[in-house]
């Protein structure tokens, strides 16, 4: 194959068209195939040859093709754009006059994959001179496969089997490839309406619908739906092929947040298993509620979380990570009317600066507000006052109570997240010794009940030598 | 407008014209759609026939395609130039509603031009014309709707004139395209003598004076061609009706008339022709067609499309060569010329009646055109069909696909009867309006070389695509009707395809090349109001940078003394206008930015602030500036105020340690991040210590950020709550100020006094705010 010359290459294309092989003739014109190796392909004057051995519609594809792979031979990347964008054009209108056919989807997935590679290759030389507007062009390249996406949405005589509109939802992912990259999100709402108005919504590839899921999650995650992302990514990690480590990880990037949000922590294993130890600090910092822990942990690793898009995501962990000083500090005091000092101090403790109690009650009304502490504010007294049963619901029963959608606890079995409350007395008392070894033996139930009781007590120790005196004098 | 310069009345007057008029008309027409809906209606109906015409083609015959093509252009653009009062009207409220300039942005007119002054044919010039007369008809319809307007509209001969200038001068240009179009306006002004047009032509010709025939014929024996021929009547045509219209007929010097060109025309008209007039076809399909003409007009925001042709060309011909300094120039004499019409109150500019000529120049060649071209039938044919099926959107694909089709269509519409179009425009008018303008603009240029004309019509289409995308609905059409023709049109698909590719290409390089043709501006005035533009800038309107400093500085003392927002924003942004349109971006351009961007914030101008910003953006990385960081913070706030994580997200990213220490910067990522924790204590307490401007920014959405933050304190607080405490927490600075912040809301205070507040009571009405 890569030593293939012209004349074989016209060949085999030309027949594979003749047989209507879409798989085939789409590795003719795609550059992740070995022909691209070969440098006899563009040898000066292949025009005529193509002319010669390859018939009309197809003739103007592959001399586009040939020409493009002749640019990128060269890393012109630039000029490789134009050529396949023209070539993604002529194949629109060649699409579209295929009626009542859609062999040819293959063709089309390489190209627009390779329109979009190129599209991307051409930024980085425009860049590289000082293009001042980035992804320009592949703005460009989101316009011509928006064009090859009507073709296939339009296609809605065609019989089920022989419809185009099997390939909109291929051509959506790249699209939405391009507009995360480029950050323009509000162009993908309507194409999840035309996905989400398909008949086919639950019969496209396997392969697509995860990669659909994964962004349109991701977008979920930046309109702060929670609730929707953890079901679509949760739906994405589960049903990606074992062997995409890879995306998995980049799936979990945003997954672990999110389910951190609501209430479930990833095990150690898990992070690192798919080397996400970035979040392992954080993870600790929440589960203890180490405000200051978790203000490290995000400084050291700020780059890579603002990268991502998660940053904000994480930042709002802060609130849960309140939420578990304070239960902390509950329990220390044993009643169930606490002054709001004790809770300015541990604040203050954890290295909140230029903290007062007025803003200490701000953080306790909000978490009152979000149903996180069962309990009022006495002004009058200066005191929170805590229900007597169950005063700080677990989280993950909140955000059921919130989202009047149960979570579904059976899908964490890769997860294998921690619930950050332990659901009952006893079962914390079951779990032993909560270390790193034995959480690879707990699945799906592996709450970091255990892991409470030991901050407990060395919290107790810290806060009690700390300001324990000072608590008591109130 | 500022004139306050000598020639007062008569440049104050030009200004407007020329701007409504040639320039800004393109401008006009796309802005107007959106715009302003109300004026933009007018244009409709005109459009509209025209649009219709091109079902109509059949009747006139083809010529032979290449003839088809100039024809329709030329056609199209003479009569539509004039006709369609309507896109003027949107920018301008000085024109009067009849004179609405052209909408349709004129592409095709410099090729014909620059034919002119080097030709000389020899052959017979009554018999030519009788075939014009059918010309005539169809420019007649459309020169009758412009001729009220037609002393506004205007610039658009600017194209025309360019390439002329180059070649002989402006006033023989002027001169030359008057007479000859005489035959043709007369004709068309009377529109129920069109039918006799070819009678009357005659008639004429007897009037004409011996100098004149003399001249034609010279121009007749230089035709080696038939086809040479047909282009020296479309000449001379144009001359003459224009001479007519000016009423010089029998004074002007026929003698010293330069004669036509004819050997260029054929090389280069089709090229940069082609390309120009394609480009201005596709815009004129979709609303756009006043972009092109825009383009032309230089200034950079414009999509270029009409404009980048003429460079290509330029290379070809010599006459047409327009550097960008040759493109301003012209536009500059323009202005000029329409001064002297005014003065003599003549309806019709020079400079329009020099556009008109070559207008109509193309539009006989048109005609002649149509009647050969058998190609042109069968893919016309095909397209009707798939008219049928598709409608609108074949027409869009249509014009940008495809020279046959386009250019039969086109030629058609010229010709068409009165009462034709009106058939046509009952049909559709939608369609037609955008649609046919383009057709006929196209297959002018097929006439002279097949060749050309092919590679022209690719780089329409990807014009086509590039507007219709714009415009969005129709893009979808245009690309299948695409489809349908190519095959059918060309021989050998291969060829097409290599030709859209090497198209492609070029076109890409022409749009770069001309974005950066700027004018510089000559107005004194200090104070201007601001005007968006609807027509290519004038550069007699537009202040040189020294002045904007001067009137940057006049806004600033006067917003001082009085600080009276509208009108120092109007003040802002004519300053902005300006420096935009000369392509200014300096430390300068970053101060007026600076300046409007504070003054927005203090008048919380969301949208104007907001449009600053985003410049700011981008100047302050291209040039830094002192100020930098000040403005991230402001924009950070912005992004909070409205909600835009993503914009948040990519902006912290973004930021340097050394823009994270900055004062400004520091204070409002924590504002973000007590905002985004919903500590609103700590968020108002960051409030009443902004720093410089935050404070504005903040206020706009503090309130936002009380409701809720009350929301909280009331749901978390038993059984009372006093004010008190909720004024600290939420950031009042007096108890007043409370009170009118919580008189809208449905609260319940515990005693007579105001002074505690109900929480419990006021739950119940929570979920009401």
């Amino acid at each position: 194959m890569a030593t293939m010359n012209l004349n074989q290459y016209l060949r085999e294309i030309q027949s594979s068209w003749e047989s209507r092989s879409g798989t085939e003739v789409s590795e003719f014109l795609s550059f992740n195939h070995p022909h691209v190796m070969s440098t006899k392909l563009t040898a000066e004057g292949f025009e005529k040859s193509v002319e010669r051995l390859v018939e009309s519609p197809l003739d103007e594809l592959v001399i586009l093709h040939l020409r493009c792979l002749n640019c990128v031979n060269q890393q012109k990347y630039l000029e490789a754009y134009s050529e396949q964008s023209a070539l993604v054009q002529a194949f629109t209108k060649l699409f579209q006059t295929q009626k009542e056919d859609n062999w040819a989807l293959f063709i089309m997935y390489v190209i627009s994959l390779d329109l979009r590679m190129f599209a991307i290759k051409a930024d980085k030389e425009l860049a590289k001179k000082g293009a001042d507007k980035p992804g320009q062009t592949l703005e460009k390249a989101a316009e011509c496969l928006m064009g090859l996406f009507r073709v296939c949405a339009a296609d809605n005589r065609s019989s089920d089997e022989d419809t185009k509109r099997w390939g909109m939802l291929y051509l959506v992912n790249q699209l939405f490839k391009i507009y995360f990259r480029i950050n323009k999100l509000h162009l993908c709402k309507a194409l999840i309406r035309a996905i989400d108005a398909s008949q086919f919504k639950d019969h496209f590839s396997l392969s697509q619908q995860v990669t659909y899921r994964y962004y349109v999650g991701r977008k979920a995650i930046f309109e702060s739906d929670f609730k929707s992302a953890e079901k679509f990514l949760t739906y994405a990690f589960e049903r990606c092929h074992r062997e995409c480590r890879n995306n998995k990880r980049l799936i979990l990037i945003y997954l672990i947040p999110v389910k951190m949000l609501l209430g479930h922590l990833p095990t150690p294993h898990l992070l690192r298993k798919y080397d996400l130890l970035q979040f392992s600090e954080v993870v600790q910092a929440v589960r203890e509620g180490n405000l200051r822990r978790l203000n490290n942990a995000l400084l050291q690793h700020d780059a890579f979380f603002i990268r991502c898009g998660v940053y904000l995501i994480l930042e709002k962990l802060k609130v849960t990570t309140y939420r578990n000083l304070f239960k902390k500090v509950t329990l220390l005091m044993k009643t169930h009317q606490i002054p709001i000092e004790a809770y300015l101090e541990a604040l203050k403790f954890m290295g909140v600066e230029d903290i007062d109690l007025d803003e200490t009650q701000c953080i306790i009304a909000n978490l009152i507000f979000e149903n996180k502490i069962k309990g009022y504010i006495s002004n009058s007294h200066n005191k929170l006052v805590i229900s007597k049963q169950n005063p700080f619901p677990p989280l993950a029963a909140i955000m059921k109570v919130c989202r009047g959608k149960e979570i579904s606890v059976s899908s964490f079995n890769l997860f294998t997240l921690g619930c950050v409350d332990r659901p009952n007395p006893a079962a914390s008392q079951a779990s032993g010794n909560f270390a790193g070894e034995a959480v690879a033996r707990q699945t799906s139930t592996c709450f970091s009940l255990k892991n409470n009781e030991v901050d407990r007590k060395e919290l107790i120790n810290r806060i009690k030598n700390e300001f324990l005196t000072k608590l008591a004098t109130i | 407008m500022g004139d306050g310069k000598p020639n007062t009345p008569q440049q104050q007057a030009n200004p407007q014209q020329t701007n409504q008029a040639g320039w800004q008309q393109p401008y006009a027409g796309y802005y107007n759609y959106g715009a302003i809906p109300g004026q933009s209606y007018p244009q409709f109906p005109y459009q509209v026939p025209h649009g219709q015409m091109t079902y109509y083609p059949y009747a006139y015959g083809y010529a032979t395609p290449m003839q088809g093509q100039w024809m329709g252009q030329g056609t199209w653009n003479g009569n539509g130039y004039q006709m369609p009062p309507v896109t003027s009207t949107a920018g301008n409220a000085s024109v009067p509603p009849p004179l609405p300039s052209l909408p349709p942005p004129l592409p095709p007119p410099p090729p014909p031009p620059a034919v002119t002054a080097s030709y000389e044919p020899p052959p017979p010039g009554s018999i030519k014309f009788t075939i014009p007369s059918k010309g005539n008809k169809l420019q007649k319809p459309k020169q009758e709707n412009k001729s009220p307007g037609s002393a506004g509209t205007i610039q658009v001969p600017q194209y025309p004139t360019n390439p002329q200038v180059a070649a002989s001068g402006q006033q023989d240009n002027r001169s030359k395209s008057p007479e000859r179009v005489l035959a043709q306006s007369k004709i068309s002004s009377k529109s129920p003598e069109r039918v006799l047009a070819q009678s009357k032509i005659s008639r004429m010709v007897d009037d004409w004076p011996p100098n004149l025939r003399h001249y034609i014929e010279r121009c007749y024996t230089k035709c080696q061609s038939c086809v040479d021929q047909d282009l020296v009547e479309l000449i001379l045509k144009g001359k003459i009706s224009s001479a007519q219209r000016d009423g010089i007929v029998f004074t002007k010097d026929w003698d010293n008339e330069p004669l036509p060109n004819l050997s260029r025309v054929e090389i280069n008209v089709p090229t940069s022709g082609v390309a120009s007039g394609m480009k201005a076809g596709t815009s004129g399909f979709s609303v756009t067609p006043t972009k092109a003409g825009v383009t032309v007009g230089g200034s950079p925001a414009g999509g270029a499309s009409g404009f980048r042709m003429i460079p290509n060309s330029g290379q070809n011909v010599s006459p047409f060569k327009a550097t960008p300094s040759g493109v301003e120039i012209s536009a500059v004499k323009s202005v000029t010329s329409v001064a002297p019409s005014l003065k003599n109150g003549k309806p019709t500019n020079l400079s329009n009646s020099s556009y008109k000529t070559g207008a109509s120049i193309l539009g006989i060649s048109a005609l002649k055109a149509s009647a050969g071209n058998k190609q042109n039938q069968i893919s016309f044919q095909l397209k009707g069909q798939r008219k049928a099926l598709y409608g609108a959107a074949l027409r869009k694909s249509s014009s940008s696909s495809s020279s046959s089709s386009s250019s039969r269509s086109r030629s058609r519409s010229p010709i068409r009867s009165p009462a034709s179009r009106r058939r046509s425009s009952s049909r559709s008018t939608s369609r037609s309006r955008s649609r046919s303008p383009s057709h006929s603009r196209s297959s002018p240029f097929s006439r002279s070389s097949p060749t050309p004309f092919k590679k022209l019509t690719k780089s329409q289409q990807k014009k086509l695509k590039r507007k219709t995308k714009k415009v969005s609905g129709c893009y979808r059409e245009s690309r299948c009707s695409f489809g349908v023709w190519e095959p059918n049109r060309l021989g050998s698909q291969l060829e097409f395809s290599r030709q859209t590719a090497s198209l492609y290409r070029e076109d890409v390089t022409g749009e770069e090349d001309w974005s950066n043709l700027l004018i510089v501006g000559t107005c004194c005035e200090v104070e201007k109001p601001f005007f968006r533009l609807t027509a290519a800038p004038d550069p007699s309107t537009v202040r040189p940078v020294h002045i904007l400093k001067k009137a940057l500085y006049k806004v600033k003392t006067s917003w001082i003394a009085n600080p009276d927002y509208r009108s120092c924003c109007d003040q802002m942004k004519s300053i902005r206008q300006d420096l935009t349109v000369q392509g200014i971006r300096d430390s300068f351009t970053v101060e007026v930015y600076e300046t409007h961007a504070r003054l927005a914030l203090e008048a919380a101008d969301h949208e104007e602030f907001n449009q600053c910003q985003t410049q700011l953006k981008a100047l302050h990385h291209e040039l830094g500036g002192k100020n930098l960081q000040e403005f991230i913070a402001y924009r950070i706030l912005y992004y909070i105020f409205t909600k835009s994580t993503m914009d948040l997200n990519t902006t912290m990213a973004s930021l340097t340690p050394t823009e994270k220490s900055d004062e400004c910067v520091a204070h409002a990522l924590e504002v973000r991040s007590s905002w985004a924790l919903a500590n609103f204590r700590r968020f108002f307490r960051l409030y009443n210590h902004a720093p410089r401007m935050s404070s504005h920014l903040i206020s706009w959405f503090a309130d936002r950020e009380r409701k809720l933050a009350l929301k909280t304190l009331i749901k978390a607080y038993r059984p009372n709550i006093p004010v008190e405490l909720v004024t600290t927490q939420l950031g009042f600075p007096t108890l007043d100020a409370w009170y009118d912040f919580s008189k809208e809301l449905p609260i319940v205070y515990s005693d007579d006094s105001k002074a505690q507040i109900d929480c419990k009571a006021s739950t119940v009405n929570l979920t009401a705010w």
